[in-house]
Order: structure tokens, then sequence, then C-alpha cells
């Protein structure tokens, strides 16, 4: 089946997307099967997709904002401001200070760069996944880099 | 004539993140080094853009590296299990629904209608007998007329038949204490 064939070449990165961004509500490889259990239910229109890894990386991101939705309470902090303990201990000053700078940008200018930079997905999936013009994610990923920029010169 | 467009700081540094985002097109892509060719500051600006975001890549490691431990089997179960679930749910609505016609069916069918004027509990008394939690104070057998359960004709038909005058319903004692104290006394 093609789905499954997506499962094999998409299912690492989504499921690095779910740990990371939905990884404190619920645990990431239930909301991966939740995932492809959602895709199985629209198999054609995933199929048919520009993109059916940028689809796949949409129906994530509903399964997880559910999963947020149900389970109020935090298991910890809130993501971007929380690393890998080892990530961490590597860290270099400057490298600190970029983890820091990342950490205050605004929530959804964070997501968009996260999802550039860390699931490498194009502009235009980007849009697909959060539901945004293209413009738009431009315009965040352009304000990330500037605040960045200006965060690590002070 | 065709206008002339012009390079301002701010376009400039929008394709430059673009282009440190791997997101310009090869076209645009050869024209903006073009112009960076002549443009030192330009030039400087990429490399501290392309610095800054070669930086953040580096701050952003995935935080899983091995491929899903869950199999495309326990996906397809979940599906299959979420499928079967539902037809269950369906099926014992009906069912319930079935059955409560049933039910009613067949209670309108095995309890034949009672005689007016006689209410009765659905518990039996001692001996299987029926309990009989209140009767009307018409005497059975009697004609059925106008105003059949008007006071008057109760007290009237109860007069007949020699009975004492039944207190109507509702009337409290306390009430008729105070009309006849000395009977009551």
């Amino acid at each position: 089946m093609q789905i499954e064939a997506l499962y094999h070449d998409h299912g690492a990165g989504l499921l690095r997307y779910l740990e990371r961004v939905f990884g404190m509500w619920a645990a990431p490889e239930d909301l991966l099967q939740e995932t492809f259990v959602e895709a199985l239910g629209c198999a054609e229109r995933c199929l048919a997709a520009d993109s059916p890894r940028a689809f796949l990386f949409g129906i994530a991101r509903n399964v997880g904002l559910s999963a947020r939705r149900r389970r109020r309470t935090r298991r910890m902090e809130p993501l971007g401001n929380v690393e890998p303990e080892a990530a961490v201990a590597t860290d270099s000053m400057e490298m600190a200070e970029m983890r820091a700078a990342i950490g205050r940008l605004e929530e959804p200018v964070r997501e968009t760069l996260e999802l550039r930079l860390r699931d490498e997905l194009s502009y235009e999936e980007i849009a697909l996944v959060l539901g945004i013009p293209m413009g738009t994610v431009r315009s965040r990923l352009h304000t990330a880099v500037k605040t960045l920029r200006a965060r690590m010169r002070d | 004539m065709a206008k002339e467009q012009v390079m301002t700081p701010e376009t400039l540094e929008g394709l430059l993140i673009d282009r440190s985002l791997g997101q310009l097109s090869p076209e645009v892509e050869r024209l903006l080094e073009a112009y960076l060719v002549h443009d030192v500051e330009a030039r400087r600006m990429g490399m501290g853009i392309e610095e800054t975001i070669g930086l953040a890549k580096r701050t952003m490691p995935p935080t899983v590296a091995s491929a899903p431990k869950g199999a495309w089997e326990q996906v397809e179960r979940r599906r299959r299990g979420r499928v079967v679930s539902r037809s269950a749910r369906w099926i014992a609505a009906m069912s319930g629904m079935a059955a409560c016609l049933l039910g009613g069916f067949w209670l309108g069918h095995a309890q034949p209608g009672e005689g007016m004027g006689t209410a009765r509990s659905g518990a039996t008394g001692e001996g299987g007998q029926v309990r009989v939690l209140a009767a009307s104070p018409v005497p059975a057998g009697a004609p059925a007329v106008a105003e059949f359960w008007s006071r008057g004709r109760i007290q009237a038909l109860a007069m007949q038949q020699g009975e004492v005058r039944r207190e109507p319903a509702g009337r409290l004692p306390v009430r008729s204490f105070f009309e006849s104290p000395g009977e009551s006394r």
C-alpha cells in the first residue's frame, strides 16, 4: 500500500516532529500511529496532494493539537526552552546564546523556523502544514532571521 | 518604457535570507550572485545571514535519530480496531432500541387494561395477591350516569346503601374538629 511506503519514508521525520512539538502532552509513537490511521482514512487525498509529506505533517500537527487540548497538564517545560541534556552540555557560548534567542522568539515564528531548519520543509510545505499563505511563511522566517541576527549582535 | 527596478536594502536582505534558507529559484539566485559581485557590503551581509542560519541549524539537532518504533502492522491493527469499535457501537445502539420496542410491545399485549376506577401497584402483596392501593368510592355495579365522579353522586349512593357519610376527599380532619367540636370530642 502506498500509505505504508509514506510511513517508511517519512515516519522518522514525523516522529521527530511530534516528539519535539507535542512530546510533552502525549507519547510521540502513539501520535504517529494516530496520524497514519487518519491518513488511511483519507488516503486518496493524501496521495494526490502536491506534497504528501506536507499533508502528513499537517495531519500530525492536528493530531498533536487535539492531544494537547485533551491533556492540559504539562509533563515538562514548553518546547524551545528545552533541549537534550547532551546537546546543552556541549554548547559553546555562542550556541547557548542562539538557543536562548530562539527560545525567546514568538511561538508562530519559532514554529515556522523549526519546520524549515529542523524538519527541512519548503516554504510551500510549511504553508500547507500551518494552513497559512506562503507570503506569511516567508515573512515569519525573515522576521526570525532578522531577530536572531539582532540578538546575536547585541 | 520599462520601469527601472531598484534594489532596496529590505529587498536585498529578504533575498539573502531566502538564499540562505535554500528557497530561491535558480534564476533569481544567479541574478543575485551577479549583483553581489559588485556590492561588497551586500556580500558581507549575506555572509552574516548565512552564519546566523548555520548557527541556528546547529542548535536544533534532531531529538530522535532512529526510525519509528511502531511497526506498520500496529497502525493497521489500530485502524481495524477503530472500524470494529465503530460498528460495535452502532450495533449496540440498534439492539438497545429494538429491545425497547419489543419490551414495550410485549408489555402492551401481556397486560390487558384493568377496570376503570381501580389503581394497582406493580408489586403483588402476600400470597401473590395484587395489592389495591386505592379503590373507587362508587359501589360496583352502579349504573353509569353523567357526572360519574361528582361528590354529590358519591354521597347519594352512600346514603342509599346506608353507609356512614364519608368525608369528601381532600377535607382535612382538623377542619371537622373546628366545625363540630362536640362530635369530635
